[in-house]
């Protein structure tokens, strides 16, 4: 079957910039499909852990049982177990009713107001039993959040006087395609790039106010003229 | 009186499991035309259809290429391939497989090997 010619590519990867929560890369010697496929992939198909499963033993707040239980599934949890983890549908250790320490990790939570003062119950409150998965700690990626000492974790209800909050939640692995909790990426996007061949020869028969105009001609400066040489580049 | 104890599930299993169901990918030959076929993918959708088709398109024995989402609630594509008479639909969708599956190693390695790079420069 084999000895066709093979029609395989080797695509070349070059990393532009990378930070704890942002990359960007060039990718060349492929296609737009594979790019795209890529980029559907890390939306929807790249597994982490949620909450998914809420028991709520007592809530008193101002939030209905669901409203809350959705809050706690939208909370970014540490997702680097995830790989190891199986999904519970196809755990053979529990009837994937998430009770299970290869499929589910168990988080609690207890708050009660009890002074004047408004309690806000954050994803601080929560307890994890597994400290591999907690929720996601913005306050040392220092990029966009404003870093002050009131802010402290996602926010998910607010507690007055003699109101009580009491839970147990179970997150589980799964993947954006399911919901959109479970995707990793707020926005991947890709792009062709232009790549600009000037023609020197042509160049050089302009004269300096032509040169001008044609590096004036680009709104966001992609050209530039070289005070010496008088080189466009 | 449990007045308060509610239990909420969040996740509706729709992704129907079809655990038990051991082919993920079934061939069909065309009827009347000679070197053509559709292969349906189950589970798979434009992420891995898209590909498939471009890579498929490659081939130079590959006459036409193509794939459809019959529906947007059924979990599946379907790839239609014609070859000439020097190869199959088979032969050509197999190719096109490992060839992909060959790119996407070599992509892996690569990015991985960039990133070693990259995070070693700090």
């Amino acid at each position: 079957m084999e000895g066709a010619a093979s029609y395989q590519r080797f695509p070349k990867v070059k990393i532009r910039e990378l930070k704890d929560d942002y990359a960007k890369f060039e990718l060349r010697e492929t296609d737009a499909s594979v790019a795209n496929a890529l980029r559907r992939v890390m939306i929807a198909e790249v597994p982490t852990i949620a909450i998914d499963l809420v028991e709520i033993e007592v809530n008193s707040s101002v939030l209905n049982d669901e409203f809350i239980a959705h809050r706690l599934g939208l909370i970014p949890l540490t997702s680097e177990r995830a790989m190891s983890m199986r999904f519970s549908r196809d755990c053979d250790a529990c009837d994937g009713d998430g009770q299970c320490e290869f499929c589910s990790v168990e988080f609690h939570l207890r708050a009660k107001c009890i002074n004047d003062q408004t309690l806000d119950v954050t994803s601080k409150d929560l307890y994890s039993s597994d400290h591999t998965v907690v929720p996601v700690d913005f306050s040392d990626s220092g990029s966009g959040f404003e870093n002050n000492e009131d802010q402290r974790g996602i926010t998910i209800v607010k507690l007055r006087k003699g109101q009580e909050l009491r839970l147990r939640a179970i997150a589980r692995k799964g993947i954006g395609k399911d919901h959109a909790k479970w995707s990793p990426a707020a926005t991947v996007t890709f792009m062709y790039e232009p790549e600009i061949h000037i023609n020197e020869e042509m160049m050089e028969t302009l004269s300096l106010e032509e040169k001008t105009s044609v590096v004036d001609s680009s709104p966001t400066k992609v050209f530039g003229i070289n005070p010496h040489t008088q080189q466009v580049g | 009186m449990k007045d308060h104890l509610a239990l909420c599930f969040l996740h509706f299993a729709n992704s129907v499991s079809l655990k038990n169901n051991n082919s993920r990918v079934s061939y069909e030959r065309d009827t009347k035309i000679i070197n053509a076929a559709s292969f349906t993918i189950e589970r798979e959708d434009h992420t891995i259809g898209n590909i498939v088709r471009m890579q498929l398109h490659r081939d130079g024995n590959v006459l036409f290429a193509g794939y459809k989402l019959p529906h947007p609630l059924q979990y599946k594509i379907i790839v239609r391939v014609h070859t000439t008479s020097q190869s199959s639909p088979m032969q050509a969708y197999n190719q096109a497989i490992n060839d992909l599956d060959k790119e996407l190693d070599h992509l892996k390695a690569a990015f991985e090997a960039e990133v070693a790079r990259v995070s070693g420069e700090y």
